[in-house]
This record gives C-alpha cells, sequence and structure tokens, in this order.
C-alpha cells in the first residue's frame, strides 16, 4: 500500500496557490520533497500531517483521510519546520507531553521521550530548558518528538535546517537507519544534496505543481532535450574521441589537455541518452583498450535535474 | 560501520488506548509551566493570600467571641440577647464573605489575564499548534486544557480564598451553625466564581486568539473590561440610568453577586436580568471568537 496517494490536490490561501491539481503516489521507503522556497512542500506535508484541509481534490496517507484523524496521528510523525517549542519547559517533558498526547502512559511516554531525546543526541541535556537549546538542539527536539511514539510514517519539514556539519551527519545516519528499519520517510528540502544524501526518490515540486517524481537517475533519463555531460579521463583520450564520435548518441566531444604530462587528457562528451550510450562506451573501452581511469557525469545529480526543471 | 537502533525505534504495534480527557497533559503542563513564574505568583496572589488570611481570623474571631457568651440561665433577656448576638455574628459573617467574594473579583482578573494571555497567541507565533494538533488531539480538548489552565488561575485569586473562608466559618462556627444555618452560602460562593472565572477566562483566551503576542492580549483583555467599566459608568451617570451599567461586565458581576447571595444592592441597582444577559453574551461571543480562531489555526502557513 501506498503511503501517500494524493489525487487532483490543491490548497489555496485566498488568493495565493499553494499546492495545485498535484496527483501522486508515494511508496514506502524514503522519498525526498524538493523545490524552491514557495514551491509548496510545507503545505504539501501539513496537508500529509493532516493540519490542513484540502481546497480541492483528496489526499490519502496510509489508507486514511489524515485531516483530524486521531487513528491516522497516532501512526505518523510530524516535524514542523517552525520552531514551535516551549522555552519554559525541559525537552524531557515536553516530548513526554507529546507522547502522552498519542496515548502512551506516563510512564512509558517518559520511557519513549527519553530514548528519542537520547536517539538524537540529547542525553546530557534532555533536563535543561529549551529555552537554553541552540538552534540545532531545538531542532533536535522536533525531530524527537516526531519519532518518540515510532510512528509508521514521518513527515519531516526542513529537518536539517540550523543542524551543524556533525548534528546534520548524525541526522542524516537516523533517518537512513529508520528507513532501514522499516519506518517510511518523507522529507522535505530546497537544499538538494540534504536529500540526496538521505535518499534518490524524490518528488519535485515548483510553484505548487509537481515537475517530476522517481528517483535522481530516472528523472533525468527523462529529459532527453537536456543532452547529458559525461567526463572520462584516458590515456588515449584523442583516439578514444575519434571512436564515440560515430556513435549516434554522442552530440559532441571535446578535450581538455591534463597538467600532468604523464596523466592522459580528459575527454568530455554531450550524449543524447545515457542509457544507450554507457553500454556503448563499456563495449568501445573493453575492445580498444584506451585506458580509461575515471568516469563521471556532473549533471547526472540532483543539482543539473533541479536546474533543467526549475527555470 | 553502521549500526541500527531498532531496540530502541521498533515500531509501535500494540493498540494504544484511546485518551479520553485528552486535555489533561495540557492543562498540567501548563500549569507546571506557569507555576515556574515566582514573582508573578508572588506579586497577583500576595494580596488575596494577606485577605484571605485577615478574613479568616476575623471570622475565627466572631464565631470564638460567640463561644465565650455563656448561656444565661437566668431567663428572660440574657438568652434573647445571646441568640441575638449570634444572629447578628452570623449576619455579619455573611456579610463579609459576600463582600470578600464581590471584591476578590479583580485579583481573578489580573491573574487569569497574566497567566493567560500568551496560551493561544505563543502557541500560534512559535507555531506549537502544529505539534499538538498532529496528535491525536481534537481542538475541543485543547481549547478546554487552555482554558481550564486560564480558569485555574483566576479560581486562585476568587474561589480558593472564598472557600478558605467559608471553611474557617464552618469550622469555627459552634456546632457547624454556619454550615446548618447559612450552608447555601457555600454554593453560591462556589457558583459565583466559577461565573466570574468563565467570564474572565473566555475573554482572556479570546484575546490571546486574536492579538499576535503575548503583551497585547493582555493589554485587549483588561482594556475590554476598562473601557467598558468607563463606558457604562459615563453613559450610566450622564443618563441617570441604572441599566446602562450593565454594560460594564465587572459590575455586571457585582450585582450578579448581589443577587446569587440575597443581599440588596444599593447602588448602580442594575436590572438582574440585564446583568444575566451582559456576562452570558460576553462569555458566549468570547467563546464564539476563540472556537472561529481555532479552526482558522489550521490555515496558518
Amino acid at each position: 500500500m501506498s503511503v501517500l496517494a494524493a489525487h487532483e490536490l490543491g490548497r489555496w490561501y485566498g488568493q495565493v496557490v499553494g499546492l495545485s491539481d498535484l496527483s501522486v503516489e508515494v511508496e514506502p521507503g524514503l522519498t525526498g520533497l524538493i523545490g524552491p522556497n514557495g514551491a509548496g512542500k510545507s503545505t504539501l506535508l501539513k496537508l500529509i500531517a493532516g493540519e490542513i484541509r484540502p481546497s480541492r481534490g483528496s489526499v490519502r496517507v496510509l489508507g486514511l483521510d489524515p485531516f483530524a484523524n486521531k487513528e491516522l496521528h497516532r501512526r505518523i510523525g510530524f516535524c514542523p519546520q517552525q520552531d514551535a517549542l516551549y522555552d519554559d519547559m525541559t525537552g524531557l517533558a515536553l516530548v513526554r507531553l507529546l507522547v502522552r498526547l498519542s496515548g502512551f502512559c506516563r510512564r512509558e511516554a517518559g520511557e519513549r521521550a527519553r530514548d528519542a531525546l537520547e536517539r538524537v543526541g540529547l542525553g546530557e541535556a534532555l533536563d535543561r530548558r529549551v529555552g537554553g537549546y541552540s538552534k540545532g538542539m531545538r531542532q533536535r527536539v522536533k525531530l524527537a518528538q516526531s519519532i518518540a511514539h515510532g510512528p509508521e510514517l514521518l513527515v519531516l519539514d526542513e529537518p536539517l535546517t540550523g543542524l551543524d556539519p556533525i548534528a546534520r551527519r548524525d541526522v542524516i545516519r537516523l533517518l537512513r537507519e529508520l528507513g532501514e528499519g522499516g519506518m517510511s520517510v518523507l522529507l522535505s528540502s530546497h537544499v538538494l544534496h540534504e536529500v540526496q544524501s538521505v535518499t534518490d526518490s524524490i518528488l519535485l515540486l515548483h510553484r505548487g505543481r509537481l515537475l517530476a517524481q522517481g528517483t535522481v537517475g530516472e528523472v533525468r533519463e527523462l529529459l532527453s532535450q537536456h543532452p547529458r555531460r559525461v567526463e572520462i579521463d584516458a590515456r588515449r583520450a584523442r583516439d578514444l574521441a575519434q571512436a564515440l564520435i560515430g556513435n549516434p548518441d554522442v552530440l559532441s566531444v571535446a578535450l581538455e589537455r591534463a597538467e600532468d604530462e604523464g596523466a592522459g587528457d580528459r575527454l568530455i562528451a554531450r550524449v543524447k541518452s545515457a542509457a544507450e550510450f554507457f553500454p556503448f562506451l563499456t563495449t568501445t573501452a573493453a575492445t580498444g583498450g584506451f585506458g580509461i581511469t575515471s568516469l563521471e557525469s556532473p549533471d547526472d545529480d540532483l543539482e543539473s535535474v533541479f536546474d533543467y526543471l526549475v527555470p | 560501520m553502521a549500526s541500527t537502533h531498532l531496540e530502541l525505534y521498533r515500531r509501535f504495534t500494540g493498540k494504544l488506548r484511546p485518551r479520553r480527557m485528552a486535555f489533561w497533559p495540557i492543562l498540567t503542563s501548563g500549569l507546571r509551566v506557569l507555576t515556574k513564574r515566582k514573582f508573578p505568583l508572588l506579586v497577583l496572589y500576595a494580596i488575596p493570600a494577606i485577605a484571605t488570611i485577615v478574613f479568616s481570623f476575623f471570622v475565627y474571631g466572631k464565631f470564638a467571641a460567640e463561644e465565650q457568651l455563656a448561656p444565661s440561665l437566668d431567663g428572660g433577656f440574657g438568652l434573647t440577647r445571646m441568640l441575638a448576638k449570634q444572629a447578628m455574628n452570623m449576619l455579619e459573617v455573611k456579610n463579609q464573605i459576600i463582600e470578600f467574594n464581590i471584591q476578590m473579583r479583580l485579583f481573578a482578573l489580573l491573574a487569569a489575564a497574566w497567566f493567560g494571555s500568551g496560551l493561544l497567541c505563543e502557541d500560534r507565533r512559535v507555531g506549537a499548534h502544529q505539534l499538538w494538533f498532529a496528535r491525536p488531539l481534537t481542538k475541543l480538548d485543547y481549547f478546554l486544557g487552555k482554558f481550564l489552565t486560564a480558569a485555574f488561575f483566576g479560581a486562585c485569586a476568587v474561589l480558593v480564598p472564598g472557600l478558605v473562608i467559608c471553611l474557617v466559618a464552618s469550622f469555627s462556627s459552634p456546632n457547624w451553625s454556619f454550615l446548618r444555618e447559612e450552608g447555601d452560602v457555600v454554593l453560591k460562593t462556589l457558583a459565583y466564581g466559577v461565573i466570574w472565572v468563565t467570564l474572565v477566562a473566555s475573554v482572556t483566551l479570546c484575546a490571546s486568539s486574536l492579538a499576535p503576542r503575548r503583551g497585547f492580549a493582555m493589554m485587549g483583555t483588561f482594556g475590554f473590561f476598562v473601557a467598558l467599566d468607563a463606558l457604562a459608568k459615563v453613559l450610566g451617570s450622564v443618563r441617570d440610568e441604572p441599566d446602562l451599567f450593565a454594560l460594564s461586565p465587572l459590575m455586571a458581576v457585582r450585582q450578579i453577586g448581589y443577587v446569587l447571595f440575597d443581599k440588596e444592592s444599593t447602588w448602580p441597582g442594575i436590572t438582574p436580568w440585564l446583568a444575566w444577559t451582559t456576562v452570558g453574551v460576553v462569555t458566549v461571543g468570547s467563546l464564539l471568537v476563540v472556537a472561529w480562531r481555532l479552526r482558522r489555526l489550521e490555515v496558518v502557513r
């Protein structure tokens, strides 16, 4: 069963369109929701978390209508983008309170809150007032409250904002572990490499519309009008260029001379279809003995996809 | 090496008990947080506490002195005088309790407004409502949690002192005579306190739901009561029309207090049903605004 199924989902705030005509299905696992500011990411996540009602269309989360659905709210964890914390409470008291609202008794809520705070690296600070926490610690408290009750689906709105590099690495590792443990995670970010470091599966939103869905590679593959750049370091780069130029998928080749005399040159090829080109390159390389030392496709990352899709 | 922590993050597969009274954790956590502010507690409750102690001694003294009066066995005037004295004492104690209750309403307003003004607007400002409503919590539970928090602080200034004095009167009166003869004063104290606390908490939450910050909400709450009181006094005095004083919730509740305790009100003499109407309209109106604002919480981006 898909964790999210939206059909012609729309949400607007007066004259402002937050989300428009979104139809999408998201399978269990880790999924990144990316888009520039104002793309509709937070609106979609709030619709999923049942915080707001759709203006049109429908959304089902874990097979249920999310708005004010108590049953569903026990099964999802939501980490909002806003600060959302009470400065006068301790981290432990705040998380315990929220876990209690999910239906746990006081004792178990306390245990789960403590575990979750330790898990996000706040074990030393759980009895301190939230008001004294740094921005990164506050972010981790929000994350802790969203995972403490053991939800099936975790909905995270910009969870890595404000974290220092070490905390960011820890949280990314935590999210991957949660995903491996069977929890579905839906996280939003406008920082592409953050999403790419967690998952390869993306939903790309822009101006309230869904631009693309799938893995980064799949989405990139669909952009046939944008030739892919392939960079190959080879000892006999000039001969390799000659071998490639005859292939109809190769639009152009260029050579860059290496600074080091001993190293080969760099060949830069623009190809129409990676799916067609890479098998051809493999065969050519195996038969020609061109001394290929490295191969990369720099615009195969999320940022390039994003640049192509978002004008 | 990668590690997993599935022992901590096992998915919850059991059946969670549906939480009745889901407002309770909100109420208790709200009280715990707000009572950490010791200075406002001291300032706001010092006068009610002192007044309660003084009045308790007064009531105790009245009944203690009464017990010293030995019944005169030589009949006639001695016994009559003693009974008359007792009746006078009882009446005096009752009147003191009534006046005490009515005057305490101002402190209840101060306390509820001070502690309750931030309850909704601060949640909205920091976005905490998003955490609440991502839980199995209805807006009614949320409202009740917040309302009872504000009401608690109001009740501590009017209801608790009133009941404490009734308790002192009950224990210190000879043969529980206070309870036997004026037992309804306890219930009326309770009723009066509940009416006033409900009104004050409703207006406070209404201001909090409309204002962007706690300070504005507090000013709104005080401003509402002070402005209406001033307007009512000006209009009532200029037009020489006692019922115009009913525009002021403060005076309307004072009138209701006198009506509840069956005591004649000399000034301004508002018609009781007008006083009830004012209190009812203000309370219901405030609650409707709160309900509307809570409903609109969902569209906050």
